[in-house]
């Protein structure tokens, strides 16, 4: 008896593992649907997304990339600017992430985002506008069964909508 | 045997119901252009879910510093420092409560923009006392380097 339930013990430890593994976020899980905007600006823009620190530089540096990826398809989609360009470009947008909560467990899992967003001009550097924008998600069982994946949502969908929001905030801009 | 099965089957699937990932990190950043340098007050904002008057240990380590340091309640800005300093706390409890993360950020005193940011993160088996939390958030920070 007391073999067998160390013979359970592995195959438990394996599907517990496979249950709760901590997989990235895709460039697709971040990027929100295509938006109508207020305006589209005649300008194209250099994006980057810094992700917080995860304490692996490997680790966030994929996940700004993964971010960065996000966002330049969600101004493409939603035409905030004429076009959306790797290097130069009329204006620099950074986003930072400044606050993120990430839920360790529960049934039901929320993330809190705020978000830094800077819009400079190339030719003189100057900060055109700069506003912080707080975003949260919740998602219970029936969004998630897996934990794992949960946790992915909350966070996913905290970004998503402060992009959304973002990106709505710089089509009431007179650029 | 089959109960015990089914009990052992019960609990693997509620706890990858519940269960996400755990970290155990601490780091902290500026905003690209940001001088900490500049800086010799600060106003310490009080967290208004905070109960355990985190404001206080962060207000007395920044003096510490060598900061004019005041703290109370969030005011409309401009806040009357060189900065404004906000923080969130998390605790959990394990046997006892204690601190599993702090996020403290600098702020610009009047449009809010955050300027700086540290967090720290522990789960039990290495829980720090909040006075090192706040000791290794407030370090990080005033030694992370200029963007």
């Amino acid at each position: 008896m007391k073999k067998f339930r160390t013979l359970l013990a592995v195959p438990a430890a394996a599907l517990t593992l496979a249950l709760t593994g901590c997989a990235a976020i895709t460039p697709q899980e971040y990027t929100p649907a295509p938006q109508q905007l207020a305006k589209q600006h005649a300008h194209t823009v250099n994006v980057s997304v810094l992700a917080k620190d995860a304490g692996d530089a490997e680790r966030t540096k994929a996940e700004s990339a993964a971010m960065t990826t996000a966002l330049s398809d969600a101004i493409i989609a939603s035409k905030a600017f004429s076009g959306v360009l790797k290097d130069g470009g009329d204006y620099k947008l950074t986003v930072q992430v400044f606050n993120q909560t990430a839920p360790t467990m529960g049934f039901s899992m929320t993330s809190t985002l705020e978000m830094g967003w800077t819009l400079t001009r190339k030719d003189t550097g100057a900060v055109v506008w700069q506003q912080a924008i707080k975003t949260e998600h919740t998602a219970g069982v029936s969004d998630a069964f897996s934990g794992a994946e949960r946790v992915k949502l909350v966070i996913s969908t905290a970004v998503k909508k402060n992009y959304v929001e973002g990106l709505n905030r710089i089509a009431a801009l007179q650029l | 045997m089959l109960k015990r099965l089914t009990c052992l089957l019960a609990l693997l699937v509620v706890t990858s119901m519940m269960t996400g990932c755990a970290v155990n990190r601490a780091n902290a950043s500026l905003t690209p252009g940001a001088d900490l340098s500049k800086i010799k007050t600060a106003y310490v904002v009080k967290f208004d879910k905070d109960v355990h008057d985190i404001n206080n240990i962060i207000t007395k380590k920044l003096q510490s510093k060598g900061y004019q340091v005041s703290t109370g309640p969030a005011l409309p800005p401009p806040y009357p420092a060189d900065v404004a300093v906000t923080y969130t706390d998390k605790w959990m409890w394990d046997i006892t409560m204690y601190m599993l993360e702090l996020t403290i950020n600098f702020r610009d005193p009047k449009s809010d923009f955050p300027i700086a940011t540290g967090n720290s993160f522990h789960t039990s088996l290495t829980r720090k006392s909040p006075e090192e939390m706040v000791d290794e958030v407030l370090s990080n920070i005033l030694a992370a380097p200029k963007q």
